[in-house]
């Protein structure tokens, strides 16, 4: 074969994973858990893949672009586990990854959906879909922003959600989400992302309740610029929007009126920022974008997997928050301990508001959480 | 000379008066006539057990006595058999045996009740404290020259001495009776007043059924009307109380009946919550009678839903809000629908009378922090009230935790409210689609009463403490 840049490459890379295993050891004692799940990435794909460019290199050299590109995705992932092991043994991001991919499990595991690789923190928010690496932007705003990465598995969900079709009489396995996202945006990928972006927001609330929403009006969406579109993302306006929109599907399912009640006083919160800052409160129209949205809208609520972790039972959080958020948690959810730090600290600066008086300096609610949720996830 | 008839009326009343305060001595001695009646039981378990005893042990040394002929006893017809001393005390003893196994039952029948009369017998402080001090306080004012003016007291006195003996003979009527529906819903009437413990004074009420709901009188009685014999009248115990609590702490000193009234439906809804709401709106007012601002049902109505709204100022946005706020609707439709005007309503509504009443229950009834007024208990735990009713909606009550209310913990008589409130809202959801089914009430009413009753009887075991100075509400 001519020694093309793409064949030198290659060998670099088989050369690369085939030292894979002794990184394996640099990592254990950083961190033994982040170890075994590394360990599971190389029996189940790291092997396989040295092999497939071991064969590539070989006449009639089949697929090599592919094959080089897909290894490129394992030298990410497997720099993504080194700063994640040497991240945690420094206890930069207080645990948060690490039960962040424990919560990311679960939701796998019941919807029988492949894991994510790892959770890494970072200095921006990314979900590599070839790498399987979730990133968590620091600082996270302590357990506030863990929704977070839920929107981030959003994006994850997306490519590896699968429905079988038949199409003309042949029965395929179709990735809804992808095709519908593909389809809708030949030759526009800014339609693309902003539909990726819909789709991992709708996951989110589905998943997290109101807790995601909170923190999106809280701590990242800037009302100034509610009404701006960017290359990636659609405006605040529009993804706030489809979130209440899914909120008001849960409430529909939810008994007791508590998820309504926090979903009115979201969409309250919502309005009088916006009004505020002198802002419109509905999107742009934009014809295209809005038809995306309903059948993003309809692939969320429609999809069997996807139910299975919807976000119901919102008086429970109700009730955690009230009892100060001291409950057993071995019959919580993730999200309902969120939730629930969201409902004791809004009813805190209620208070607080109501006295006149700045909020009291008081038990750390972010620790509190943290807590809890370390607990739900038999973490530490 | 001319005055014989006034001697006779006024030795009579003197007279009455001393009979009531014989009442503790009789009821003693009506205690001690029923314990030995109820202790039968136990007393012939007791003989019945000794003759098993005795049998058993006369058994063996009959048949030593008898060894020589045991051969030809065995070799005997079995009618002859049946004669033989030694095997019929052996039948004896298993008789006596069985017999001393069926009177299991009954001994811890007559157990139960003799504790159950003893608790409704024993010194009861309201009787103490009220009946009998009145009775000794009128019998040594009473003259010839007052007995005019002592009159209408002496009747409401010799009234409420009335009440409470059939109201007694009432309650104890339903012992025995497998339901003890009513028992159990007196009981828990009971123990409701216990959520208004004052500085320095415990509460010891009795409440009697009635023909009629009356305002308390001198006794301070706290009658429960018919039919409202039931969980769901439950909350007008705690009005009636309000009166009492209203002239035991001074709270109106020479005001008019109006505002006693007022004020008693404000403490009455601060202290119970909604459950006092729905009783009054849903139960007893009448929309019809809505026709100005001064006719009672405004007043009442208005009063209740004010102290409502003013509550849910004092919490953030939650679905108390919305039952509240539903409520509110409902009465004025049915006010509406009634042909009774919701002017006035409004008007009543706004009125700054039963608003300074609110005032007054809320300094009476909340803590102050920083100036302001803290919400009362039930509804900062409102999320578990309705956690709770849900559970009896679902004809699931036996999975309401209440172990956080451990036994004799001050927080204990809140456990009752919650429920209270808990029932009603089962009953009455935010919104119309969560209203129960008809047919469900009696089971969500039963599932109710029978975890008022847990809460009771955990706070009877040995080394439970009975609140007694903290102010209502914490």
């Amino acid at each position: 074969m001519e020694v093309t840049p793409l064949a030198l490459r290659a060998a670099a890379l088989q050369e690369f994973l085939q030292r894979v295993p002794q990184t394996l050891e640099r990592v254990r004692p950083l961190n033994a858990a982040l170890a075994e799940r590394l360990a599971g990435r190389i029996d189940l794909i790291y092997g396989p893949a040295t092999g497939a460019l071991e064969e590539a290199l070989r006449p009639p050299y089949p697929e090599l672009r592919k094959k080089v590109a897909a290894a490129e995705a394992l030298v990410t992932e497997l720099l993504a586990f080194l700063a994640a092991a040497v991240a945690r043994d420094s206890g930069t991001d207080e645990g948060a990854t690490r039960m962040a991919e424990l919560w990311l499990d679960q939701y796998s595991e019941r919807m029988a959906l492949p894991r994510v690789a790892v959770v890494i923190p970072s200095h921006t928010e990314f979900t590599g879909m070839a790498s399987q690496v979730v990133r968590l932007k620091l600082p996270l705003h302590g357990f506030w922003g863990m929704p977070v990465v839920v929107h981030e598995y959003g994006h994850f969900v997306a490519s590896v959600l699968t429905r079988r079709v038949i199409d003309d009489g042949l029965t395929r396995t179709a990735v809804p989400v992808e095709d519908l996202l593909h389809a809708a945006a030949v030759d526009r990928p800014r339609l693309y992302s902003h539909g990726h972006e819909l789709f991992a927001d709708g996951l989110a609330t589905m998943f997290c309740g109101p807790a995601y929403t909170h923190y999106c009006i809280r701590y990242r969406f800037d009302v100034d610029e509610a009404q701006d579109d960017t290359e990636t993302h659609p405006s605040s306006t529009r993804r706030i929007r489809f979130q209440l929109r899914m909120l008001e599907a849960l409430c529909a399912e939810d008994s007791g009126a508590f998820l309504r009640v926090d979903t009115d006083h979201l969409r309250e919160e919502w309005a009088t920022r916006l009004r505020h800052a002198g802002a419109e409160s509905d999107p742009a129209t934009n014809d295209e974008l809005d038809d995306i949205e309903d059948k993003l809208f309809r692939e969320l609520s429609d999809s069997h997997q996807l139910k299975n972790c919807r976000y119901a039972d919102h008086r429970r959080a109700h009730t955690l928050a009230d009892a100060g958020l001291t409950g057993n948690g071995t019959e919580l959810t993730v999200a309902h301990v969120l939730n629930a730090g969201w409902r004791r600290r809004t009813a805190l600066e209620f208070d607080s508001q109501r006295r006149g008086r700045p909020l009291p300096a008081g038990p750390d609610l972010n620790a509190a959480v943290r807590d809890l949720v370390g607990e739900v996830l038999g973490h530490g | 000379m001319g005055d014989l008839v006034m001697r006779t009326r006024v030795s009579v009343t003197r007279r009455n008066l001393r009979r009531i305060q014989e009442l503790n001595t009789m009821i003693e001695r009506y205690e001690v006539d029923l314990g030995e009646f109820l202790s039968l039981p136990d007393r012939v378990a007791e003989e019945v057990n000794g003759l098993w005893r005795d049998a058993l042990a006369l058994a063996p040394r009959v048949r030593d006595l008898q060894q020589p002929q045991d051969d030809e006893y065995q070799e005997s017809n079995d009618s002859e058999a049946e004669d033989h001393p030694y095997r019929d005390l052996m039948e004896l003893a298993d008789a006596l045996d069985r017999l001393a196994s069926g009177l299991t039952r009954p001994r811890d029948q007559a157990k139960r009740i003799r504790a159950q009369v003893k608790r409704l017998m024993g010194p009861r402080k309201d009787v103490s404290d009220y009946l009998l001090r009145a009775a000794k306080d009128l019998e040594g004012r009473l003259t010839l020259e007052n007995f005019r003016e002592q009159r209408a007291g002496v009747d409401s006195l010799f009234s409420d001495y009335v009440e409470l003996l059939r109201g007694i003979a009432l309650r104890q009527a339903a012992f025995g009776d497998e339901a003890n529906q009513l028992r159990d819903l007196f009981l828990i009437a009971d123990e409701l007043p216990s959520l208004w413990s004052a500085r320095g004074w415990t509460w010891q009420s009795l409440a009697v059924p009635s023909l009629q709901e009356r305002k308390p009188g001198e006794a301070s009685l706290l009658r429960i009307g018919f039919p409202e014999w039931t969980v769901w009248a439950l909350p007008f115990v705690n009005n009636s109380f309000a009166h009492v609590y209203i002239k035991k702490q001074e709270l109106a000193l020479g005001a008019d009946p109006e505002e006693v009234d007022t004020l008693a439906d404000a403490l009455a809804t601060v202290v119970t919550g909604p459950a006092y709401a729905c009783a009054a709106l849903l139960l007893r007012l009448d929309p019809a009678s809505v026709t100005d601002a001064l006719s009672e049902a405004t007043v009442r109505s208005a009063t209740v839903l004010q102290t409502l709204f003013r509550i849910r100022e004092l919490v953030p946005p939650s679905t108390l809000s919305r039952l509240i706020g539903r409520l509110c609707t409902e009465w004025r439709d049915a006010v509406q629908a009634a042909g009774g005007s919701v002017d006035a309503l409004d008007a009543a509504l706004r009125s700054d009378f039963i608003g300074k009443m609110v005032d007054k229950a809320f300094d009476e009834c909340l803590y102050r922090r920083e100036g302001h007024h803290d919400p009362p208990i039930w509804a900062d735990r409102w999320s578990l009230v309705s956690s709770w009713a849900d559970s009896l909606r679902r004809r699931k009550h036996r999975s309401i935790d209440l172990s956080k209310f451990s036994p004799g913990a001050y927080d204990r008589p809140e456990a009752l409210n919650l429920l209270l409130d808990a029932v009603w809202l089962a009953r009455v959801g935010v919104s119309d689609d969560e209203d129960a089914p008809v047919e469900d009430l009696d089971e969500i009413a039963k599932g109710a009463v029978s975890r008022m009753l847990d809460v009771i009887n955990a706070g009877r075991r040995p080394g439970s403490r009975r609140r007694t100075s903290l102010k209502p509400n914490r």
